[in-house]
């Protein structure tokens, strides 16, 4: 019992690492996400599709794959050895952020676009032919919408980028997963470690859900909270 | 209420237009609009007078809505004028947020906005368009609940009310701002049977008050009972316009006695 104890507050000292990684990576990625999609709403067209063509292209790539490519591949060109990017790419962690907050994007934008786009038309047209401006139409009909109609696959993102922090464990983090792989080395006891992690990730995720559809709540009153799928 | 009253508004519809109360209300000259090639209004002429109360009818598709829509700008047309009060549509952009400000409209399917109180709903174009002070803002709101007979559901989300109720509170959402216009495009095809009565009573009480009224509906008792002209529409022209007494008993066009006669039955 107190070698799971030991294991417990072993790998206890990646959750400031995965949580730190999740979260960072999930600020940057909703920022990018929404100027990225607000990008592609606001000049629809080439501009349009050729940004949803890249976009494509991220979400259709491993995570795997873009980790490597960044930590092992980015070395090796000297505009980022010789200059104050390496600061940042040297270290595995910001790595990690960076690739996590890349991928979030182009899942991100494609449901804000989609929410943007699920707007109804109707709530659109009242608002303006009460008067308002463009800007207090997307105050009061757009912005309202797009929160009920991308809630829901929005956390199911939020959840997945969560898990997909374990993925930097790849490439040397010491996150949860870096600490139960490591015990996994070490002692050759392979559930203990593996299954203390995953339920600190369970319990990350319910945590994670509560906030969401709580901070939901308090913006969107009157319609309730969708019940999300994740 | 009384601070409501006392405050001055210009720009407060029938009232302050008294100067120009021999010019119409809305006119509509030479008119078209395309939806891409197809022609959906072709040369719509309509002179609509002050306090005038019209109907609007047709078969479906006929461009009833795209007309009415035209005028308060929600759709854009190719060809002709739309001058509401004397101010064309199209001169500059500013116009057709001048016209806003005069011409209610409420929608078949209400359209409230659901994330907010129906007090909340009706002072807020108030409050952000013509920026009337809050507490104003609510006398005003609660005098109009009041007269579509709701207020004790001030404090409501529309998702809460019966669709009835959703359509009262649209129209005083729409009457809070003093519009001298209202359009109404079908506001009681979505609802059920028992509640198209009150709707339509409130409509019933807004035509008394003297109101501009364009009305799109097929609720034939009701045009017989309140409207100055009916306007039969069909494939995007005007085919016919004459008062109740006249259209439904002795219309002229061959087309719309036959539609008449699937609809008076
Ligand atoms: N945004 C649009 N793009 C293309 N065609 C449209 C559009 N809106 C309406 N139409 C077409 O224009 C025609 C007139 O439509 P409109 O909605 O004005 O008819 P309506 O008389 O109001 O019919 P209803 O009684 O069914 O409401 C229809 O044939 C419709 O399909
Ligand atoms: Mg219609």
């Amino acid at each position: 019992m107190s070698v799971l104890l030991d294991y417990l507050l072993e790998i206890l000292q990646g959750l400031g690492t995965t949580l730190s990684l999740f979260v960072i990576a999930l600020v940057i990625g909703f920022v990018l996400a929404s100027a990225v999609a607000a990008f592609q709403i606001r000049f629809p067209g080439i501009v349009a599709r050729s940004i949803w063509s890249l976009m494509f292209c991220i979400r259709g790539v491993p995570l795997l794959l873009i980790l490597y490519v960044v930590y092992y591949g980015f070395p090796l060109l000297p505009f980022i050895r010789e200059t104050v990017l390496w600061t940042v790419f040297a270290s595995p962690y910001w790595c990690a952020i960076i690739c996590l907050a890349f991928v979030e994007m182009a899942f991100t934008s494609e449901i804000i676009r989609g929410a943007y786009y699920q707007t109804p038309r109707e709530q659109v047209e009242a608002a303006r032919s009460l008067g308002l401006s463009g800007f207090q139409t997307f105050r009061v009909a757009i912005l309202p919408a797009m929160l009920r109609n991308g809630f829901a696959p929005y956390t199911t993102e939020v959840i997945l980028l969560c898990k997909s922090t374990a993925l930097a464990f790849t490439i040397t983090v010491m996150d949860l997963m870096g600490y139960a792989n490591e015990i996994r080395a070490r002692t050759l006891d392979i559930y203990h470690p593996l299954l203390i992690a995953g339920c600190i990730y369970i319990c990350i995720v319910v945590i994670t859900r509560l906030i969401l559809s709580t901070l939901f709540n308090l913006v969107a009153v009157g319609g309730t909270a969708p019940e999300d799928r994740a | 209420m009384s601070a409501a009253a006392s405050i001055p508004m210009p720009d407060k519809g029938p009232i302050a237009m008294n100067d120009t109360s021999h010019t119409p209300a809305i006119e509509i000259v030479g008119m078209s609009k395309w939806f891409g090639s197809f022609h959906v209004l072709e040369d719509i002429d309509l002179k609509v007078k002050q306090g005038e109360r019209i109907v609007v009818c047709g078969p479906s598709g006929s461009g009833k809505s795209t007309m009415i829509r035209c005028i308060n700008g929600l759709e854009d047309f190719q060809r002709g004028r739309i001058v509401v009060h004397g101010q064309e549509l199209r001169q500059r952009a500013r116009a057709l947020d001048d016209v806003r400000k005069k011409v209610g409209m409420v929608f078949q399917q209400f359209n409230l906005f659901p994330h907010l109180t129906v007090l909340e709903n009706c002072t807020l174009a108030q409050r952000w368009v013509h920026k009337v002070p809050g507490s104003v803002a609510i006398d005003i709101a609660m005098q109009q609940l009041e007269k579509v007979r709701i207020p004790e559901q001030a404090q409501k989300y529309p998702g809460q009310l019966s669709g009835g109720q959703q359509q009262r509170v649209a129209i005083a959402r729409s009457l809070c701002l003093r519009p001298s216009i209202m359009l109404f495009d079908e506001p009681t095809s979505s609802l059920d049977p028992e509640m198209v009565r009150e709707v339509l009573d409130t409509m019933a009480d807004l035509a008394r008050d003297g109101m501009t009224i364009i009305c799109v509906t097929h609720e034939m008792g009701f045009a017989r009972g309140i409207a100055d002209r009916i306007v039969f529409m069909d494939q995007g022209r005007i085919v016919e316009q004459a008062p109740p007494a006249e259209f439904f008993d002795a219309p002229r066009e061959e087309r719309t006695q036959r539609f008449l006669e699937q609809v008076v039955r």
